[in-house]
C-alpha cells in the first residue's frame, strides 16, 4: 500500500472514529489509592501503598455496549504484586415490557503479575446473564447466572470454571421496608490439579502431553515404568451455597438502614484442595468464599447529606469454619493434633461520596478485626482509601 | 368553493403537523427546586420522542399536588422505586397545560441517590446505551453487578 493511499486510509478511520465518538464513544478513567497497615491480611502486618489506575472505553450501538477495561495495580515497597489487566467485552440490554429487563455480557479477561507470581497470571472469557422482574404485588424477581473459565498458562492446576446462580426475590412495604431474600449456588471446578500419586491405588490422571490432554487410568503398580517421576492430575469440584435474607428501612427519602443476614455453606471439605487455598491465601485473601462455611451479619447506614454528599457506615461481623483447612506452623506443615482454621471476623466501614459534575470522588476508612485458631491470620487491620473518576461523554 | 378546500386542507395540514410534533422541552436551571412526596405511578411512556421513558407520578407530601417527573429512558432507569415509596426528587420544574412537570435531575431513596442530569440538565444517560444507572454514591463503574 503506497503513502497516499495509507494516509487516506488513517484519515478516514479516523473520521469515522470522530463520528463514533461524537455519538457513542465514552471514556472513563479512575485512580484509586489505599493505604494498609497490613495489606496482605494476615500476622506478618506489612505496610503498603497500593495505587489502582482504571481506564475504560465504551461503545454503544442500539441495545448493545462494547468495551475494553485496562487496571493496573501499583505495589508502592512490594512491586513484586503489580498487576496489569485488560478486559474487552460486550453487554446487551433487553429492556422488556414495563421496567423488566434482561442483560447479557460476554467478556475476555487478561491479568499478569510480575515473574515472582507468574504462576497466577490468567487469561479467559466470562459470561453473565441476568433477568429483572417487576411483578404486581410491589414484588421484584431477579435472577442471573456467571460463568467465568481461567487459564493458569504457567501453572495449569490454578485452572478453573466457575459456575454462579442466583436468585433474588424482594418485596417492598408502604412501611418503606424493603424484603428481600437470596439464594445462590456457586460450583468451581478444577480439571487437572497435581497429585501425588499414592502407589498401588487405581488413580485417575491427566495427561496433558497429549495435544488436546486427555484423561488416562492406571491400575496398580508404579505409575512410571522408568521409574521417574511424571505429572499425575486429578479433578476436584467445589460446591457452595448460601442465602441472605435483608432488610432496608428508609426513614424519609435521604436515610436507610439496611441489615442482613447471610448462611453459607460448602458441600465438600477443602482436604487436597491446595489449589484454591493457595489461590485465596496469596493472591485473594480478601475473597475466600469459597473456603468458608458459616454466618456472617451487618448493619449498614447509608445517609445522603447536603449537596448530595453520600455517608455509608457499616459494620458486619462473620463467624467463618474452614472446612479440611488445617491450622499450619510458619513451615507450613500441620499442626498436630489437627485443628481446623476457624475465623471471628469484625468489620467496620465508612465512606463517603460525591459526584462534582463529570466527578466521582469518594473517600472511606476501613478496619478489619480478625481472631483466629491459626496465629498466622490473628491479625488487625486499618485501610485507608480514597478516589477519583472522570468519566467523558459522547455527545448526541 | 375552492377557497374552502383550500382552507380546510390547511386547517387539516396544520393540525397533523401539530399532532406531530412534541412541543420542545428545556430544562431551566432556573426553575429547579427539590419536591417531597409518594410515588402513585411508575409508567412508560413517550416523551422527547422515546417510546419508552420512564415517568413517576408523584403526590406532593406538603400541597397533596400531582407531579408528572419525567426521569430518564428505560433502561437507565435502575432504581427500585415502588409505587408508594417516599422519595425526594430534584428537577426543573414548570406547568404545561395545567400540568406540573419535572425534568429530573436526580432522585434520593433509602438513603441512596441516583443522579439523571448534570447540574445543567445534560442527560448523564447520553452515549451510555446498555448501561444501566449505578448510582451517585461512588459506585464505580463495574459491569454485570446490578
Amino acid at each position: 500500500m503506497d503513502k497516499k493511499r495509507l494516509v487516506l486510509l488513517l484519515g478516514l478511520v479516523l473520521m469515522l472514529t470522530g463520528r463514533l465518538a461524537a455519538k457513542n464513544l465514552n471514556i472513563g478513567i479512575d485512580y484509586n489509592g489505599y493505604y494498609s497497615d497490613n495489606i496482605f491480611m494476615n500476622a506478618s502486618a506489612i505496610t503498603d501503598y497500593v495505587s489502582q489506575f482504571h481506564a475504560g472505553i465504551d461503545l454503544s450501538a442500539k441495545k448493545f455496549n462494547f468495551y475494553l477495561d485496562a487496571d493496573g495495580g501499583i505495589y508502592k515497597d512490594n512491586p513484586e504484586f503489580n498487576t496489569f489487566n485488560i478486559e474487552p467485552g460486550m453487554a446487551f440490554l433487553h429492556h422488556l415490557n414495563g421496567r423488566n429487563a434482561v442483560r447479557v455480557t460476554f467478556g475476555y479477561a487478561v491479568l499478569d503479575y510480575k515473574e515472582l507470581f507468574s504462576d497466577f497470571n490468567y487469561h479467559g472469557p466470562k459470561f453473565q446473564a441476568n433477568l429483572k422482574i417487576y411483578t404486581a404485588g410491589q414484588f421484584i424477581l431477579e435472577g442471573g447466572y456467571d460463568f467465568e473459565s481461567r487459564g493458569y498458562p504457567n501453572y495449569d492446576s490454578f485452572d478453573f470454571l466457575n459456575h454462579k446462580a442466583f436468585l433474588e426475590i424482594s418485596r417492598f412495604f408502604k412501611s418503606q421496608t424493603t424484603l428481600r431474600l437470596q439464594a445462590g449456588f456457586n460450583y468451581r471446578y478444577y480439571p487437572h490439579i497435581v497429585q501425588n500419586l499414592d502407589f498401588g491405588d487405581d488413580y485417575n490422571y491427566f495427561d496433558n502431553t497429549k495435544s488436546q490432554g486427555k484423561w488416562m487410568h492406571k491400575g496398580p503398580g508404579p505409575h512410571s515404568p522408568s521409574g521417574t517421576d511424571q505429572l499425575i492430575y486429578g479433578s476436584m469440584g467445589i460446591p457452595n451455597v448460601y442465602g441472605t435474607l435483608s432488610i432496608v428501612q428508609g426513614i424519609g427519602p435521604r436515610v436507610g438502614i439496611a441489615g442482613e443476614a447471610e448462611l453459607r455453606k460448602n458441600f465438600r471439605g477443602l482436604d487436597d484442595a491446595d489449589a484454591l487455598i493457595k489461590n485465596s491465601y496469596i493472591i485473594y485473601p480478601y475473597n475466600d468464599d469459597y473456603l468458608w462455611d458459616g454466618t456472617r451479619f451487618s448493619l449498614a447506614v447509608k445517609i445522603v447529606l447536603f449537596k448530595a454528599l453520600g455517608v455509608e457506615g457499616a459494620v458486619s461481623y462473620a463467624d467463618k469454619n474452614y472446612p479440611g483447612v488445617y491450622v499450619m506452623d510458619a513451615g507450613g506443615n500441620v499442626v498436630e493434633p489437627a485443628v481446623e482454621r476457624e475465623d471471628s471476623l469484625l468489620l467496620y466501614t465508612l465512606k463517603l461520596s460525591k459526584k462534582i459534575g463529570k466527578l466521582d470522588i469518594f473517600a472511606g476508612i476501613r478496619r478489619r478485626e480478625n481472631t483466629s485458631t491459626d496465629d498466622y491470620f490473628h491479625y488487625d487491620m486499618l485501610t485507608i482509601s480514597a478516589g477519583i473518576g472522570y468519566y467523558f461523554q459522547g455527545l448526541k | 368553493m375552492r377557497k374552502t378546500v383550500l382552507f380546510l386542507w390547511l386547517l387539516l395540514l396544520s393540525a397533523a403537523a401539530a399532532a406531530g410534533e412534541e412541543q420542545i422541552k428545556y430544562y431551566r436551571v432556573d426553575s429547579v427546586k427539590t419536591i417531597k412526596g409518594e410515588v402513585v405511578d411508575i409508567k412508560s411512556e413517550t416523551s422527547f420522542h422515546k417510546s419508552d421513558f420512564t415517568v413517576i407520578y408523584l403526590k406532593e407530601k406538603k400541597s397533596g399536588e400531582i407531579y408528572r417527573v419525567e426521569v430518564s429512558p428505560g433502561w437507565f432507569f435502575n432504581m427500585d422505586v415502588m409505587i408508594g415509596s417516599k422519595i425526594e426528587i430534584t428537577g426543573s420544574c414548570t406547568v404545561e397545560n395545567g400540568v406540573n412537570l419535572v425534568m429530573t435531575r436526580s432522585i434520593a431513596f433509602q438513603g441512596e441517590i441516583f443522579l439523571f442530569r448534570d447540574k445543567y440538565g445534560f442527560p448523564l444517560w447520553r452515549g451510555k446505551r446498555g448501561q444501566p444507572n449505578r448510582g451517585g454514591q461512588g459506585k464505580h463503574r463495574r459491569r454485570g453487578k446490578h
